[in-house]
């Protein structure tokens, strides 16, 4: 009896070791542990033993049959491992093939510039105001400081509107609408279109867009509209940007100045950007006229205040490097699909 | 204005490259727009003397001409018929460049050598007109050496950008007197001499000013027998320089005046003037004036004229009248010198277009001192150069003189201002350094009285002498800090935040953001029942004369654009303002277009794919805001009849959607359907809710029934699917329609719709027989109404 377990046990864990699939091992398993397994059989044949035999061979039968089971558990893992890497090998893929594209619209990159901004203004505590383009004399002129038959409506060749209305030709309208409105301390922008009398062409357009802004309150100054200013160019320009600010002239700011970044394609050295000057012009500002301030009912006494304002036309040519301003108007897809 | 740097160092004594006058021009606010260097354009210029003169044996009207240089001789083939033996001329030898930057090349003129050319004026670029011939310099030019500084060419140009405050600043003592602040300097002042003003020129002429609101005042002076002829080669190269053709000797004269003192003066024909009578006064309306350039005014009332007993002689400080012009026959001049009121001259030189530098001096403000010394140093300069007798004596009206304007400026309100600690003793000097005399306080902290001087007529008030103490101290030197402020949040415009989310909407959706002009053509209106546009009254074209009430005018433009570039697929949208109407009036609008739009799936979609590409924006819009949307049958002309809807959003009508009708598609020549959408997006702006509704996850399993059902071709989708809703009892969770289905068993006229309805309670699970109860209830009630049928 114990001899024949034995030969039992030899001859499964050889058909063990050779199997080659799961099938196989489970017809293995039916085969020497099964109801009707070889094993079994032995064991069903103890009744005829000797009483005293019994146990022994018992004890024999079962050990076979643990042997056996470890024997077919172990190599189970090791198909099922060679099941699963066969599977990965069979599935790898060929990475290089194109991604799933996805459909979506771009911004335009007037909306980069005006989002970009907006955003900076508003970490700083600045509101967002807005006005119309359709304005009156008064708010687009006489209240920034600029009289009728002035030469300084030279600088602003205004498209005129039927009711004795004209189109905005800055932004500045709007500093004056929230001065009557509001009372220091402010801190606002606004931006959107502006109109002047120009033809269109690679440079220039009749329709253009301005951010302006305003900051009044007590012990406001000129060196505080360089500290901001500062701080705004290199926010858009880059950290290492030098900022450059020389007198200039509008009505409603006095002390005016003009705020030019050096290049930051040529790192100043001079290029086509910036007609060889290493500086770009990207600013106008000043401390706010204390006659604006006082014709929107603030006391130019107690407060002062700074404004600036910039093309952002301009800006985002500088920032994205177009070379027509016709591209923000056309609205082509293939100039639309690279922002 | 164009400064010359050899003109300007008359006045300033400069040790500076012109590059650092320049920095400093425009670091005091005289903004240098670009250098033109003369030096360089003028560098390969030599001045030849002919030795010798040869007919070319090969042309008639060449000649072959031996230019001396000195040290040797060259070879010039030369066609000008002026050339004589001994003339000192300007030779650019072969391997040069002329001014206006052509090559000269040596070459072979019909089988003869030319090394060279010989200029004329014009090639030379010393005057516009074509020359009659070469030029021919003075006897004591030096052959061989170099032209350009003898006629004072070796030069730098400063090109200036000056804005309207800098009035004084445009003439060479202006510019000079600026440097002359920031480098210490005194000036040199030209030498007007015979200042003694006493003589017969009051019998000469006599003068009556009319209006002295529109000319303060007004100065005459004679100048007898004069040569009028050209002028010296150093007097047109100044005015050259400064950008002003040369005429004559006399007209010349007034301009380089100008030019150096800023003060515009005009020459009159004397012996033009009838009983020697000038009157300064108003035209009279209607009356006539042929101006210099040849042309016949029509004058109105509230134009300043110039005239003698009979007529107008000239608009004042505009033009000059062609018949009191200055020829070559005049003998007598009387000179001019006057000051005019900006705002009278502005508007009359926009009236009539003439913009000239006297104008545009007489715009931004004279030195009403400066005018008997302008005066006196033209007619000095007509005697020395024009050989005129200057007659002693001057009629001069100035009735009301001018008082010095005195200015309160506070020390400490400079610093206050500039953020700066300038010290009182140093605010004083840079005042004084521009001529402003500054009287200090007895007080320790008093107030300065600035007296300005004549000519700053931009210097009103306090702030405009922080300015002027800020340009000399330097900007630069002026520290940049922070403002300390009072902690406050910024707050974004109203409607913001819903504009950003409908932007969003339309990048996930695949739309291209777009920005077009809100300018157009009466004829892009779509709408018919708008009302009228905004009209602007002088637009460049009439193609941008009105304003926009709508956006899809100008987006339809944009995807014509595209049309025309091979693209066949285009989802373009813009988020902007329209301008409803009169007055100011402006609202936010949406609106989108999408051409050759893919769409596979249900039947519907591959059917008119456009439109219902739109109408998902809106129900993902509405839905994402909180907001109802239906839309309802419409009838607008530039959409397709059968294929369009008004758009109502929370029960407002708020704008179209629909597919372009097919004649405007062909019209714009777009390759296939196009949708369109615009919506005013002030009602979303309003009743919006950008929170999120959240209502818990759910603990019971839901449910779901698909039913078919069949119905006539001529029931709507919409009115099942509203039918399902209002019997499905109130766990119908979700109703979807999820196939359309026509054909093989459906009868001719009818469709078969699909819905799948998902039931829920949030309180326990649905049993079957409730939903069998539900449904039984919606398939009899469409039965009832729609005469449905249940598809098997
Ligand atoms: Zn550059």
């Amino acid at each position: 009896m114990e001899r024949k377990l034995e030969a039992l046990q030899e001859e499964a864990l050889e058909k063990i070791a050779s199997a080659r699939d799961l099938a196989e091992l489970e017809q293995l398993q039916v085969e020497f542990l099964g109801k009707n397994g070889k094993v079994t059989g032995v064991l069903r044949g103890m009744g005829r033993l000797d009483p005293e035999e019994r146990p022994k061979v018992g004890k024999k039968a079962n050990q076979v049959k643990e042997i056996i089971e470890k024997e077919l558990e172990a190599r189970l893992q090791i198909l099922k491992a060679d099941q699963e890497k066969q599977r990965l090998q069979e599935e790898a893929i060929d990475i290089t093939l194109p991604g799933k594209p996805l459909q979506g619209g771009r911004i335009h990159p007037m909306q980069l510039i005006i989002e970009q901004l907006e955003d900076m203004f508003l970490r700083m505590g600045f509101s967002i105001e807005e006005g119309p383009d359709v304005e009156t004399d008064y708010y687009n002129f006489e209240a920034l400081n600029i009289p009728e038959n002035h030469p300084a409506r030279d600088m602003q060749d205004t498209f005129y509107v039927e009711g004795g209305l004209l189109l905005r030709t800055h932004t500045s309208p709007v500093q004056v609408r929230t001065m009557e409105k509001q009372t220091p301390p402010i801190r606002m922008i606004t931006s959107g279109k502006c109109y002047r009398v120009d033809e269109l062409d690679a440079t220039h357009s009749p329709v253009f867009h301005q951010l302006e802004g305003l900051v009044i309150d007590r012990g406001i100054t000129f060196s505080h509209l360089k500290g901001v200013l500062i701080a705004v160019t290199r926010e858009i320009f880059g950290a290492g940007r030098e900022v450059r600010f020389r007198p200039s002239y509008f009505p409603f700011t006095e002390p005016s100045a003009e705020v030019d970044v050096s290049c930051f394609k040529c790192q100043g050295q001079g290029c086509s950007l910036c007609s060889r000057t290493g500086w770009l012009e990207i600013l106008g500002a000043g401390m706010v006229n204390p006659r604006v301030l006082e014709m929107s009912g603030i006391d130019a006494e107690r407060f002062t205040g700074f404004a600036f304002g910039m093309g952002l036309d301009r800006m985002a040519m500088y920032k994205y490097e177009i070379e027509d301003i016709r591209h923000l108007w056309d609205n082509d897809l293939r100039f639309l699909k690279q922002f | 204005m164009r400064v010359s740097y050899n003109w300007l160092k008359e006045y300033i004594d400069l040790d500076l490259s012109p590059e650092e006058v320049a920095e400093k021009l425009t670091t005091l606010g005289l903004e240098v727009d670009y250098i033109e260097d003369w030096k360089k354009k003028y560098k390969d210029l030599l001045i030849g003397q002919i030795q010798e003169i040869k007919k070319h044996p090969r042309a008639d009207n060449l000649t072959l001409v031996n230019v001396g240089l000195g040290r040797k001789d060259l070879q010039v083939v030369c066609g000008a018929a002026n050339v004589q033996k001994g003339q000192k001329v300007v030779l650019a030898p072969a391997g040069t460049t002329l001014p206006g930057g052509q090559e000269v090349k040596k070459a072979e003129i019909r089988g003869e050598i030319s090394q060279g050319m010989i200029c004329s004026a014009d090639e030379l670029n010393l005057q516009e007109e074509q020359a009659e011939g070469v030029l021919v310099l003075d006897k004591d030019a030096v052959p061989g050496e170099k032209f350009a500084p003898y006629f004072n060419l070796d030069d730098h140009i400063f090109v200036l950008d000056l804005t309207p405050n800098y009035g004084y600043a445009l003439n060479l003592l202006g510019v000079a007197r600026e440097l002359a602040a920031v480098f210490e300097q005194e000036i040199n002042y030209p030498p007007i001499t015979g200042e003694q003003e006493s003589g017969r020129a009051e019998d000469l002429i006599s003068v009556e000013v009319e209006e002295l609101e529109s000319c303060s005042r007004y100065t005459a002076r004679i100048v007898e027998g004069v040569k009028v002829e050209e002028s010296p080669w150093w007097l047109k190269v100044r005015l050259l320089a400064a950008g002003l053709r040369p005429v004559n000797n006399i007209a010349d004269i007034t301009n380089y005046v100008m030019l150096e003192m800023g003060q515009p003066l005009h020459a009159f024909d004397y012996d033009c003037i009838k009983d020697k009578k000038i009157i300064v006064r108003n035209a009279k309306e209607g009356e006539k004036l042929l101006t210099l350039d040849g042309r016949e005014r029509e004058l109105k009332e509230h134009n300043l004229v110039i005239a003698d007993t009979e007529k107008p002689l000239a608009l004042g400080g505009v033009m000059g009248g062609l018949e009191s012009e200055v020829t070559l026959k005049t003998y007598n001049i009387l000179l001019e010198a006057a000051c005019f009121n900006p705002a009278s001259i502005r508007k009359t030189a926009k009236e009539f277009l003439l913009h000239s530098p006297s104008s545009h001096r007489f715009e931004r403000g004279i030195d009403i001192e400066n005018i008997t010394r302008a005066s006196r140093r033209a007619a000095q300069l007509m005697g020395e150069i024009a050989g005129g007798e200057v007659i002693g004596g001057i009629v001069d009206i100035y009735p009301q003189l001018k008082e010095p304007l005195l200015i309160k400026v506070r020390p400490q309100r400079i610093n206050e201002v500039l953020g700066t600690d300038i010290s009182r003793m140093e605010i004083k000097s840079i005042l004084e350094k521009l001529h402003f005399k500054v009287k200090d306080s007895r007080r320790k902290e008093g107030a300065f009285r600035v007296q300005v001087p004549s000519f700053r007529n931009d210097v009103k008030i306090e702030a405009d002498l922080i300015e002027e103490v800020a340009r000399v101290f330097g900007y630069e030197e002026i520290p940049a800090t922070l403002p300390r402020v009072d902690m406050e949040l910024g707050q974004k415009k109203p409607g913001q935040d819903i504009e950003e989310k409908i932007r969003n909407v339309m990048h996930l959706a695949g739309y291209h953001q777009t920005f077009n002009m809100p300018l157009i053509s009466p004829g892009e209106n779509l709408q018919q029942n708008c009302s009228t546009p905004l009209k602007i009254t002088n637009p460049l074209s009439s193609d941008n004369s009105f304003l926009r009430q709508e956006i899809l005018p100008g987006l339809l433009r944009s995807l014509a654009f595209n049309a025309r570039r091979q693209e066949r697929e285009a989802a373009l949208y813009e988020v902007g303002d329209v301008f409803p109407g009169r007055g100011i009036n402006q609202k936010s609008a949406l609106a989108a277009v999408v051409m050759g739009a893919v769409s596979d799936g249900v039947p519907w979609l591959v059917e008119a794919p456009e439109f219902f590409d739109l109408k998902g924006i809106l129900e993902i819009i509405t839905d994402e805001l909180g907001l109802e949307l239906s839309l309802n049958n419409s009838s607008h002309e530039f959409l397709h009849p059968g294929r369009q809807a008004e758009v109502v959003i929370n029960g407002e009508k708020v704008g179209c959607i629909g597919e372009l009708h097919p004649r405007l598609e062909e019209k714009f020549r777009f390759p296939s359907r196009v949708g369109v959408l615009e919506i005013d997006l002030m009602p979303l702006f309003r009743e919006a809710s950008l929170a999120p509704n959240y209502r818990g996850v759910p603990r019971y399993p839901a449910i779901s029934r698909d039913i078919a059902l069949i119905v006539k071709e001529e029931v709507s989708a919409g009115g099942v699917f509203t039918l399902i809703e209002e019997n499905g009892g109130p766990f119908l969770e979700d109703l979807i329609l999820f196939d359309i289905y026509r054909g093989k068993q459906i009868p001719g006229d009818c469709k078969s719709l699909a819905f799948r309805l998902v039931f829920r309670n949030p309180e326990r699970t649905l049993t079957d027989k409730e939903i069998e109860d539900i449904m039984d209830q919606i398939i009899t009630r469409t039965g009832e109404e729609l005469e449905a049928e249940i598809r098997q």
